[in-house]
């Protein structure tokens, strides 16, 4: 088969698992936040209200695609898709099974963090190019997190790095499924990614740049139909992708412990994809019962806080590292 | 100017700047001098050296650093409202901000004005309840108690002492439910959504009941001059005994899930503080003066109805900032349990409401019925002509004078702060406007 076509096929299942996975994540989040606000979420249209998906999409698709005069027309065209297609991309690093990778390069938990770094240019590009002061203050507020909370989030990540010896996610993967899980080692670091993805994928306590009370929605505020459907989705695939990354880097990936990797075959996804939502899950629960931070305490705590941390903590997981490989009880990278 | 003022102050270090520009946004009083100063940097003087017109010079605004280096950026307008999500109802806040900082603001209210004073003069005294339910919609049974010992005081109407009881009862339900439309959706105006329909479910319950008494879960034009409109029913004292019986565990859980949150903390302990001085000097009644250490119920301290036949304490706070208004609620809730309990215990038997004509002449003069609200004091001034309309009535709703205070609070704060500062007043939009 034809290199290009590999590729098309690679991208066109992408597209169709994070369609499907987006609109499971979206009636999740649905069920999950009713649940637990003694609500029950959905349950009208089709078994327990799973068929509601498909008026909310044929709304968003129907509706006016709206362009306030004073927009900036080719940027407000174009925002949605810089939010989208990094969200897409990342995707494609995750492995979810021994084969069952679409890219696999060395640095492969740097490239899926690069790609995920460009969602706030977008989501920036969102607030400028609307020519609303709320849009702006969101889109403002989305660039500080990401300053903020990148660099504790890419210092965290480190941990595993230096407990597998490779920044590539499958080596991750398999160094944990000959071990033990990296949650319990690194317990400090899985911690601190959980939050500082919580702040990537704008959930409540740190849901900066939408700020439903504050900013009516933030940097979406002017956008309406597909538009804002775009940046809908694309907030749940990148809630998919950073918790598959915590299953990833944390969780051991798509092995169980005690398993072969080799003889889980099929159920490889499986397993990632359950843990990927045990994740989504916790991230739901604090969503639903968290208040927001302040703009000027979420920096604080990222600056004040999560970096001092987190480098004093990667460094301290080095020099112990470094002692037990001394002492013999750690073998070092293999 | 400008080279004068760089003279004049002496560069703070960079590491002072740091600290000022992180420091929590808690609002400090400073001097006239340095307010000027702050004016200056601000870039608020126009080249004549007076400030503005137009401006109003905010009385607590905090100075963030005297660096003669410091960026200077243009101030914005923000049109918050009326169909803002966070404004609950219609109030329009104009707020000049600088980023995210507010430098001053403006309330805008009569977004929801609907003329009920004068509709009132239109209306004979039987038929101003179903009107005032529609000022304080949240609260309508102390509206409609404040219009009923007015009418009563000048038609000397003798009320039931089964009336008086019951007045209080209803009273304190529809109290705890305008406490719990509170306590939620400020929880929800700092980003906890769960809480919000946590309490929803409290004031459920409360809505039932009055539903099973009144049979208006809002609008109940229960209370009439010389009484109330209908009896207490079994089923309601059986429900009120049920949810009674898990009413306090349930506000422990409350207290669990949102005040002792740390983040809900942060977001409220020393924000939108509120002095005894300001409190007192702009007529702020109810939890908010008693949130800002002024020990003042009208149920105990000038009772109405029946109230001084109850055990109950008035719960203060010394803070004044929006943690203490919320802790002072939520112990009201508990205190209104009490005196639930007790008017459950010893309601009297007899009428509940007095003989009186079809329609009711009052004899001229003027009358004020003043209760304690959930909001705080309100009263409605009746004059009469001796006719069987008034000639004027006025409702005094606690939370327009409550929304003067917001344009001393709101100044100094950040964006996310107003929106909880300005919800934590508890505005009322229907009596605001009327």
């Amino acid at each position: 088969m034809a290199m290009w076509l590999k590729a098309l096929l690679f991208a066109l299942v992408g597209i169709v698992v994070m369609l499907v996975n987006g609109a499971f994540i979206i009636y999740m989040l649905r069920k999950v936040l009713g649940h637990a606000h003694l609500r029950l979420g959905p349950t009208e249209l089709g078994p327990a209200g799973l068929a509601q998906l498909i008026p909310d999409i044929l709304k968003l698709l129907t509706k006016e695609d709206r362009h306030p005069n004073q927009t900036d027309k080719w940027l407000y065209c174009l925002a949605p898709i810089i939010v989208f297609v990094p969200s897409l991309t990342a995707f494609a690093f995750i492995p979810y099974g021994e084969k069952l990778v679409a890219a696999n390069p060395n640095l492969g938990l740097l490239m899926m963090i690069a790609f995920l770094s460009v969602v706030p240019i977008g989501i920036f590009a969102a607030g400028w190019a609307s020519r609303n002061k709320y849009a702006l203050i969101g889109a403002m507020r989305s660039v500080g997190g990401a300053i903020s909370y990148e660099i504790p989030l890419l210092l965290a990540a480190l941990a595993p790095v230096m407990l597998s010896g490779s920044a590539n996610l499958s080596d991750i993967v398999h160094a944990q499924a000959g071990g033990i899980w990296y949650i319990l080692p690194c317990l400090p670091s899985a911690v601190i990614f959980f939050l500082c993805a919580q702040m990537e994928t704008n959930q409540t306590p740190f849901d900066m740049a939408e700020a439903e009370g504050e900013l009516v929605a933030g940097f979406s505020t002017e956008y309406s139909a597909m538009r804002f459907g775009f940046m809908y989705l694309s907030e749940f695939a990148g809630n998919f992708t950073m918790a598959a990354l915590i299953a990833t880097l944390f969780l051991g990936g798509w092995t169980l412990p005690g398993v072969d990797p080799a003889t889980m075959g099929v159920f490889g996804p499986v397993v990632l994809v359950l843990k990927t939502y045990l994740v989504i899950f916790c991230f739901m629960m604090v969503r639903g019962n968290f208040s927001r931070y302040r703009v000027d305490q979420y920096a604080a705590l990222g600056w004040k806080k999560l970096i001092p941390i987190t480098l004093g903590w990667t460094l301290l997981l080095a020099v112990i590292l470094k002692v037990l490989q001394m002492v013999g009880l750690w073998g070092g990278w293999s | 100017m400008a080279e004068q003022l760089t003279q004049d102050t002496t560069p703070d270090t960079s590491l002072d700047i740091l600290r000022d520009l992180t420091a929590d946004s808690t609002v400090e009083v400073v001097s006239a001098e340095e307010l000027a100063a702050g004016y200056e940097n601000a870039g608020w003087l126009t080249p004549d050296g007076t400030p503005p017109a137009g401006i109003t010079v905010p009385r607590n605004i905090r100075r963030i650093a005297d660096d003669p280096h410091q960026l200077t950026t243009d101030h914005y307008l923000l049109n918050m409202g009326p169909q803002h999500p966070s404004t609950h109802g219609v109030l329009r806040v104009v707020l000049e901000l600088d980023g995210e900082r507010i430098m001053s603001s403006e309330a805008h209210v009569g977004q929801l004005h609907r003329g009920i004073e004068k509709l009132a003069e239109t209306r004979r005294y039987g038929q101003l309840g179903s009107l005032f339910d529609r000022a304080d919609y949240v609260s309508g049974i102390h509206t409609e108690l404040a219009l009923a010992l007015a009418t009563e005081e000048l038609a000397e109407i003798e009320v039931p002492a089964r009336a008086q009881w019951l007045r209080v009862l209803m009273g304190e339900i529809n109290r705890c439910a305008s406490h719990y439309l509170w306590m939620g959706p400020t929880g929800l105006d700092s980003g906890a959504m769960g809480i919000f329909l946590f309490m929803m479910y409290d004031r459920e319950k409360w809505l039932d009941i009055l539903e099973e008494v009144t049979g208006q879960r809002m609008m109940f034009n229960y209370v009439r001059p010389g009484g109330v409109i209908a009896d207490i029913t079994p089923r309601a004292v059986q429900l009120i005994d049920e949810y009674l019986a898990e009413a306090d565990a349930r506000l422990d859980e409350h207290w669990d899930n949102l005040y002792e949150s740390e983040i809900f903390q942060q977001r409220t302990q020393g924000i939108g503080v509120v002095t005894k001085q300001d409190a007192l000097d702009f007529g702020a009644s109810g939890f908010i003066l008693r949130a800002s250490g002024v020990d003042w119920d009208l149920r105990r301290d000038r009772p109405y109805s029946a109230y001084d036949r109850f055990e109950f304490d008035v719960m203060t706070r010394d803070e004044g900032d929006i943690y203490a208004r919320m802790v002072c609620r939520l112990d009201e809730v508990r205190q209104s349990h009490r005196i639930i309990r007790q008017c459950l215990a010893g309601l009297p038997e007899g009428d509940y409401m007095a003989k009186l004509p079809k329609v009711l002449r009052v004899p001229a003069g003027e009358a004020c019925g003043i209760v304690e609200g959930p909001r705080g004091e309100l009263a409605v001034h009746i004059y009469a002509d001796g006719s069987d309309k008034p000639l004027r009535a006025h409702i005094r709703p606690p939370t327009q004078y409550a929304l003067n205070i917001a344009d001393t609070v709101l100044p100094g704060q950040l964006l996310a702060d107003a929106i909880v500062s300005l919800g934590s007043f508890d505005f009322c939009f229907g009596e605001v406007d009327r």
